[in-house]
């Protein structure tokens, strides 16, 4: 492979087997590289006139695969029907000491390119302006050899659907027909983006790219990778929390089953405070086999003693007396995570003053693909197969088990059956390079979805008192919330509008693994904040929707010190309430038949605001969701049918969560084991109805995978005290109202 | 004992341990992936396929009740050169998200509308009980 022409400027333009290939560096590497491992985003225009756009993110069903090719698509004027996808392989770097790298300190390994990560939603947020600008490169360079070619000022050519065209009739030129010249011209110096106005992708409903493979059964995702003469392993973990591994193993039964290899003791090895390491290995016993089926067979078989760790006798009864234990001492010690004016001294001064108190249990993930690696960590291959959200991960745990170069790793990332953050943990792949390491020979590594729920990284349960006090027009003048149990994310609105407002909170660590799952913190603080603000509207007799927008008041926008955004704008979180209101007819809500209800909620999540107006039904201590009124501002929108998709999910997951979904510990093991004890929704319970609207903002675009979850539990919950006079304050909601 | 089958109409024999799944025969000895394993207990779906024209999950069927059937798995449903309706109904609709419980939603799908040439939404709730974490289920 060559690459000609130009490696000077934004993006690399060359001729590899006769098509263009334009390389983006998002980070300009100091030397220009031809290994196609080592190539960022790219566009590769063949003579056809087809276009593939590589992918740098994994796809997991957040739509990425879709929305990031659309932007540089857009600009570049592509043909979206004769665009095609790629997913690029795993490219990094070692920086220099002083380099920055994407998290925000300096040096060490990193993206070379593009930032590959996915999670915290900010796939489109942090790409955006990099695509747009690559697209209109691309684009500028296609005009300028059109120009030269029928020697016309480029101002009289337009593009469209990989088509340069001229004022007369014979002047149309597919882009592929300019590829050699395009890319032997010099960079452009300032290539126009498009005005927004002009967009014809972005904005626009997109159906997904690759549908086809999954309608067809394709093997796109990681758990169906192979590495050609893997044999296989499933490990037993141990069910405590903890736990070193085993102590005394009889695999006796377990060698006698029919391809068996190997039995295998793995000691628990994993980060911490005094331990620093990229290798999360809980404590097991892995059995190697031929094939699959006879690895879980003599899984089965094995007789195991374990190490039962600190948290021998854990329960979640247990957590949650030391969660009022917390409460009760007024959080003595807690972690002062935010700490505005004086709050105890405006309390003191209210007029009114208003406690509750919000519990909720952890949450697994259980993402629909079972976690899956494979890796050949012969020296020869050092190559692993999974699907993984952040894929720099498993390269790093590779390095540090086997002693590679993690530059010298390949890591071939495939789509996600799910993530939802639990595939942002090495773990499972920390399993499969143990094994293969050990035994010199590639070794695919699969859980079952008991293995799933019992090792998950959980979304920490916990309990919060929030205290608010009003002075006598019932204008919040003091916010206090001690969380007992997990961390905070303190930054979320009220914070910044109530001048005396603290968060505290008191981790409670005894054992269960902790990790981020679909809004971390958020999607149990917007329960908290928005419940408690419907409950001091009810009280003080006001309609919640209003005085919802009295506490956003005409405030402006302000710095955000949280993640995922640099400014929260409350007039732009009062309109998405306005609209969601308007549209669900919000005044009109008396008119609802006995036992329904209409309840609102909105929250700002990583750059995002979501609103939705929730309609239930309580019948027989049950409750069925009528009808989600939902309105979004997540900047300028790319996909809109994407964005609706990822609302939509949201309100059904969030649906599913606060029905049934909770995680127990007894005797220090979770409870839980699979679908039929941890409950997923299914078909029938989801809402009747749900109408996304979407607000049509210029402003730089911002995720929508994590916004919509948030806001839509308290908005059933407060629906349910619309159409009952109860108020949930406890998730899931169970058998809550049957009582 | 010898297993003969057919899958996606080819015929097929299998002398291993007749204990194990269909699934696991379909995904590592068939190299059908398309199938999908979820669960393992017969509650989520993915593994949905049709055992002798009926909607089937294949987690729970061992290799030895299916001497003599006849197996359609999401890779055989397409014609020739035409997808299947319902594959087609799932592209023009956008369904997918992640996309890993499509095959057993659309295998379950079409076994419904074998019985049900026009189901209400009640009727496809109550046939059609596969999990999705996404939250595609109202498409």
């Amino acid at each position: 492979m060559s690459l000609l022409a130009t490696r000077r400027g934004f993006i690399r333009v060359g001729l590899i087997g006769g098509a263009m290939v334009a390389t983006i560096p998002i980070i300009k590497s100091r030397a220009a590289s031809t290994d196609a491992k080592k190539i960022g985003i790219f566009v590769k225009i063949a003579p056809d006139n087809s276009v593939i756009i590589g992918a740098p993110t994994a796809e997991m069903g957040q739509g990425t695969f879709t929305s990031m090719p659309l932007i540089l698509a857009e600009e570049m004027d592509a043909d979206w029907d004769r665009v095609s996808i790629e997913h690029m392989p795993l490219s990094l770097k070692r920086l220099a000491p002083d380099e920055p790298n994407w998290n925000g300190g300096t040096g060490g390994v990193d993206f070379a390119h593009a930032y590959q990560g996915a999670g915290g939603s900010q796939s489109v947020n942090r790409n955006f302006g990099l695509l747009r600008n690559a697209g209109a490169e691309i684009r500028d360079r296609m005009v300028r050899a059109a120009a030269a070619r029928w020697r016309i000022s480029r101002e009289e050519l337009r593009t469209k659907d990989s088509f340069v065209i001229g004022p007369r009739r014979e002047q149309r030129a597919p882009y592929g027909e300019l590829i050699e010249a395009a890319a032997r011209l010099e960079p452009s110096a300032h290539p126009k983006l498009k005005d927004p106005s002009e967009f014809t992708l972005i904005g626009t409903r997109v159906p997904i790219k690759g549908s086809t493979e999954l309608v067809t059964g394709a093997p796109v995702f990681g758990i169906d990778k192979e590495i050609p003469g893997m044999v296989h392993g499933v490990l037993v973990r141990s069910p405590y929390f903890q736990s070193a591994g085993p102590i005394a193993v009889d695999a006796s039964a377990s060698r006698q089953v029919a391809g068996v290899l190997d039995v295998i003791e793995i000691p628990r090895q994993w980060p911490s405070s005094d331990v620093e390491t990229e290798v999360y290995l809980h404590g097991a016993v892995a059995v190697v086999a031929e094939t699959l089926w006879s690895a879980l067979k003599a899984r089965r078989l094995l007789k195991i003693e374990w190490d039962k760790g600190p948290y021998p006798d854990e329960s979640t009864s247990a957590m949650e007396e030391e969660y009022d234990r917390i409460l009760a001492t007024d959080g003595e010690g807690a972690r002062i995570f935010r700490d505005d004016g004086d709050v105890e001294s405006a309390l003191a001064r209210s007029d009114r003053t208003f406690e509750r108190r919000y519990l909720f249990k952890a949450l697994a993930h259980v993402c629909m693909e079972p976690h899956s690696a494979v890796a050949d960590m012969r020296p020869s291959e050092r190559l692993i197969r999974t699907s993984h959200q952040f894929p720099d991960r498993p390269a790093k745990v590779a390095a540090e088990i086997c002693g590679f170069d993690v530059l010298d790793v390949r890591v071939e990332n495939a789509r996600l059956g799910g993530g939802f953050g639990r595939k942002f943990d090495p773990d499972y792949v920390s399993e499969a390079v143990f094994l293969s390491h050990q035994l010199q020979r590639p070794v695919k590594v699969m859980w079952t979805r008991e293995d799933d729920i019992q090792h998950d990284a959980f979304n920490p349960p916990g309990l919060s008192r929030m205290r608010a006090g009003v002075d006598t027009s019932g204008n919040i003048v003091a916010w206090d919330q001690l969380i007992a149990g997990h961390g905070a994310h303190p930054d979320v609105a009220p914070a910044g509008l109530v001048k005396d407002f603290r968060v505290r909170s008191m981790r409670v660590d005894r054992g269960m693994w902790f990790g981020p799952w679909r809004g971390p913190g958020h999607n149990t603080q917007a329960f908290m904040i928005e419940c408690f603000l419907d409950e001091i509207a009810h009280e003080l007799g006001e309609d919640p929707l209003d005085y919802r927008l009295r506490l956003l008041g005409e405030t402006a926008e302000m710095p955000y010190p949280g993640w995922g955004a640099e400014t929260y704008d409350p007039q732009r979180n009062a309109f998405v309430l306005k609209l969601a209101a308007e549209k669900a007819q919000w005044d009109r809500r008396q008119e609802l038949p006995e036992g329904s209800g209409r309840g609102i909620a909105s929250f700002f999540t990583f750059g995002g605001y979501c609103a939705h107006a929730v309609d239930v039904t309580v019948t027989n201590g049950d409750f069925s969701v009528d009808r989600v009124v939902s309105a979004v501002d997540c900047g300028q929108p790319v996909n809109i049918l994407g964005i609706e998709a990822q609302i939509e999910g949201g309100i059904v997951d969030g649906l599913s969560v606060a029905r049934r979904q909770a995680i127990h510990v007894e005797g220090g093991q979770v409870v839980e084991r699979n679908y039929d004890t941890y409950r997923m929704m299914r078909m029938d319970g989801a809402p009747k109805h749900i109408d996304v609207h979407v607000v049509p903002r210029r402003d730089h675009p911002t995720g929508t995978g994590e916004i919509s979850l948030p806001p839509f539990m308290p908005a059933v919950a407060n629906a349910i005290f619309a159409a009952t006079g109860r108020r949930i304050r406890s998730l899931p909601i169970a058998d809550q109202l049957k009582t | 004992m010898m297993v003969q089958l057919r899958v996606n109409d080819a015929l097929q024999t299998f002398d291993g341990d007749s204990e194990m799944p269909l699934l696991w025969y379909l995904r590592e000895i068939a190299g059908l992936k398309g199938t999908k394993f979820g669960c393992g207990i017969a509650q989520c779906g993915a593994c949905t396929v049709h055992l002798d024209g009926v909607a089937t999950r294949s987690c729970v069927v061992p290799m030895a009740a299916v001497d003599g059937s006849d197996v359609r798995t999401i890779e055989g449903l397409a014609k020739k050169d035409a997808l299947h309706p319902v594959q087609q109904a799932w592209i023009e609709e956008d369904v997918p998200q992640c996309g890993y419980c499509q095959a057993g939603q659309i295998m379950a799908a079409v076994d419904l509308l074998r019985t049900n040439k026009d189901p209400s939404d009640e009727d496809i709730a109550q046939a059609v009980t596969n999990i999705c974490r996404c939250g595609t289920d109202r498409k």
